[in-house]
């Protein structure tokens, strides 16, 4: 359609007023998130005298050394990659196995899944205190591994019910020429449901680990030892020095967008897995 | 390569729905057996319990010398070809027909070697690294066929593979398919709603009707000798002219039927070899027609006797022959669940169907639309029933 799409770009002020929109959301998106950069690149001595311009006057990488030298901020880091990585295997794990029998198995599905959803979005305030307590009778509080437990919590019914919606798209005859070629039930699933699914299978990964790594609440409340915080507990930490009116926010910054590149670019990595990853033609 | 028996197997869904009730059949080692009959008949579900995909409510199951009502399908030895193909979206052609062989073990150079061969032989050579998606629907087919011959199963299963191919393809794959299972030799049930394909591709070919077998023979046989009237209408295109009539018996000699206001002879012949009708005498019986055995009247040959008259509704000329559709002012017996299926094979005209008859005629045929015709009714050929059971009646 040529002559309609001429006719939209030119005059076209209602593509003008598209792009400023796009532009202004931009703006208040990234905004704070560059200001963070701007910020991690800065020496605290600029810092303390004020903010004048947009931009920095001069970079620095010394925030970003410090948080590894000066304040050890591997350790989180590792703890966080740990907790988020295994809760994210479990969930695709299990998700997938749960995801696929309700898709496939005659049971019913309806209210399982409601509860599912209702449970995926309790509030997590709500859910710290009584857990804390289950874990302080268990021995589980100030260790890393619990954590994995809680945030399965959250992101295991997320993943089941994604997957469930994935499963169910998937034409039940191509697992069925799967297991006739000779595959088992499991076999066939890991074979030919999963990959068919990739893109639900990111997209559970993607929201479990995200769900993990940035969790403050939880971690805050069952961790104790500084060597077992998480990445996004231990950013507050950071900022401290002996001199206990000053704040190393630059420092600060630095963390927090260590933290942040990990997530941008898996999404960013996965975004085109998802587009890719269904081509029809199982089916004519 | 196996025979397959299936002795008394019934299948009742969960919801009740009866889908097969009481089959037997027997498909000897390397036949290429046609299941056919109209939708919702049973077919597919009696196929997918030979393979293993539903579970048999009861009775018995046996490829070759096993019996598999317990077995796995991945146990069974066999090979199945969708009716939507089922082909992996996200592996290439060669890693689709391979990928039996993987799942079997077999090492990575002979896959390979396999792999190779069947793609050769069913022309895909140039295609081994496209995904399905990649692919015409023709294509598609061949590569659920590669996939299915590329283990050499002892059994193919195959449900409706061509009916999702436009119809000039289907002619060709129908031929291709027959022409690759008798190369394999491979013993195959192959379901189908098309009695076109079921009469063109089968050594056998078993009809069924709402999950039951009606009758298993060969093509010919089924239309020369049906059982049923079902099946004496399901086969065969343009379907039989049924019609009910009334049959009169003078003596021991020679009969005549009554249709409609018509009388038509019956030769002693015609009696004395189906001593079955002698039953009939003075009671209604459905007479069967094949459109081929009404020529057109001319006058000289009085060979024998039987003669009808008729008014001409509609001329369709195919070049090699005409069909001359008519109306005998005798309404057409109706077969229930015929009729939804020969529609749909498309050789009814609709306005048609229901009324009349269809007679095959020369090309060069001059009889008009509007005008009466004699018809002259091969009457050794023709069919009887009983209206009742619809039972063929013979002896
Ligand atoms: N999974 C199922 N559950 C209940 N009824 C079914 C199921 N599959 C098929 N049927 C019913 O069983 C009958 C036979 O179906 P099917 O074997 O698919 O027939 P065909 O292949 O001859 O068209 C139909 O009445 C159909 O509605
Ligand atoms: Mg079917």
């Amino acid at each position: 359609m040529p002559a309609l799409r001429r006719r939209l770009r030119w005059p076209g002020w209602g593509r003008v007023g598209f792009y400023l929109a796009v532009l202004v959301v931009l703006a208040v998106s990234l905004f704070p998130f560059y200001w963070i950069v701007r910020t991690s690149l800065e020496t605290s001595a600029e810092f303390s005298a004020g903010t004048t311009s947009l931009l920095p006057a001069h970079l620095t990488f010394s925030n970003y050394t410090q948080a590894f030298t000066q304040a050890d901020f591997a350790r989180p880091l590792l703890n966080s990659a740990i907790i988020a990585l295994a809760t994210t295997a479990v969930s695709v794990f299990f998700g997938s196995l749960a995801g696929y029998a309700m898709a496939r198995l005659r049971v019913p599905s309806g209210p399982i899944l409601t509860f599912i959803l209702v449970a995926g979005f309790f509030p997590v305030l709500a859910m710290v205190g009584p857990l804390f307590l289950l874990y302080r009778h268990l021995g589980f509080l100030d260790s890393i591994y619990p954590l994995i437990v809680t945030y399965l919590v959250y992101t295991l019914p997320i993943a089941t019910w994604l997957l469930r919606n994935f499963f169910a798209q998937i034409p039940p005859d191509l697992e069925e020429a799967a297991l006739v070629d000779g595959a088992t039930r499991l076999r066939a699933l890991w074979k030919v449901v999963v990959p068919v699914a990739v893109p639900g299978v990111f997209t559970a990964a993607i929201l479990s680990f995200i769900l993990a790594w940035n969790d403050f609440a939880f971690a805050l409340s069952f961790l104790q030892t500084p060597s077992k915080f998480t990445a996004p507990l231990a950013i507050v930490n950071l900022g401290q020095t002996q001199n206990a009116f000053q704040v190393m926010y630059n420092r600060i910054d630095a963390a927090v967008v260590i933290v942040t590149l990990p997530i941008a670019l898996l999404v960013l990595l996965a975004q085109r897995r998802i587009v890719s990853g269904l081509t029809a033609g199982a089916l004519r | 390569m196996s025979a397959v028996e299936l002795d008394c197997v019934a299948k009742v869904y969960p919801n009740g729905t009866v889908a097969v009730s009481e089959l037997s059949l027997s498909v000897d080692d390397g036949e290429f057996m046609v299941l056919v009959g109209p939708s919702g008949c049973g077919k597919t579900t009696a196929l997918r319990m030979v393979a293993g995909l539903e579970e048999i409510t009861s009775g018995t199951i046996r490829i070759g010398d096993r019996t598999v009502n317990q077995l796995a399908p991945k146990d069974r030895d066999i090979a199945m070809v969708f009716q939507n193909y089922a082909l992996y979206p996200h592996m290439t052609v060669a890693a689709n027909i391979g990928f039996p062989l993987q799942l079997h073990g077999v090492p990575k150079d002979e896959i390979a070697r396999r792999v190779d061969e069947a793609a050769t032989l069913l022309g895909l050579e140039q295609l081994v690294d496209r995904k399905p998606g990649q692919l015409s629907g023709g294509q598609r087919q061949r590569v659920a066929m590669g996939r299915a011959i590329v283990r050499e199963p002892s059994l193919f299963l195959m449900d409706e593979p061509l009916s999702n191919l436009d119809a000039k393809l289907r002619v060709q794959m129908r031929a291709e398919v027959a022409r690759l299972q008798q190369r394999v030799g491979v013993t195959t049930i192959y379901v189908t709603h098309d009695q076109t394909e079921a009469m063109t591709m089968g050594d056998r070919v078993a009809v069924m009707r709402a999950g039951l077998l009606e009758q298993v023979d060969t093509p010919q046989a089924l239309y020369d000798d049906p059982d049923s009237l079902f099946v004496g209408a399901f086969i065969g295109s343009p379907s039989m002219n049924l019609y009910q009539a009334r049959l009169d018996i003078s003596g021991n000699a020679s009969g005549s039927i009554e249709l409609g206001g018509q009388k038509l002879g019956l030769p002693a012949d015609v009696l004395t070899s189906r001593p079955g009708l002698q039953r009939y005498k003075g009671r209604p019986v459905v007479v069967g027609i094949r459109p081929e055995d009404l020529s057109e009247e001319d006058g000289r040959s009085e060979s024998d006797g039987g003669r009808l008259k008729a008014d001409v509704l509609l001329v369709e000329a195919l070049g090699s022959e005409s069909l001359v559709h008519f109306d005998l002012g005798v309404p057409i017996f109706e077969v229930e669940g015929t009729r939804s299926a020969v529609e749909d094979q498309g050789d009814v005209a609709p306005h048609l169907a229901g009324i009349g008859g269809t007679a095959r005629f020369g090309p060069r045929t001059t009889v008009a639309v509007g005008t009466a015709i004699g018809l002259r009714v091969g009457t050794a050929r023709l069919h009887f029933f009983d209206p009742a059971d619809g039972r063929a009646i013979r002896d």
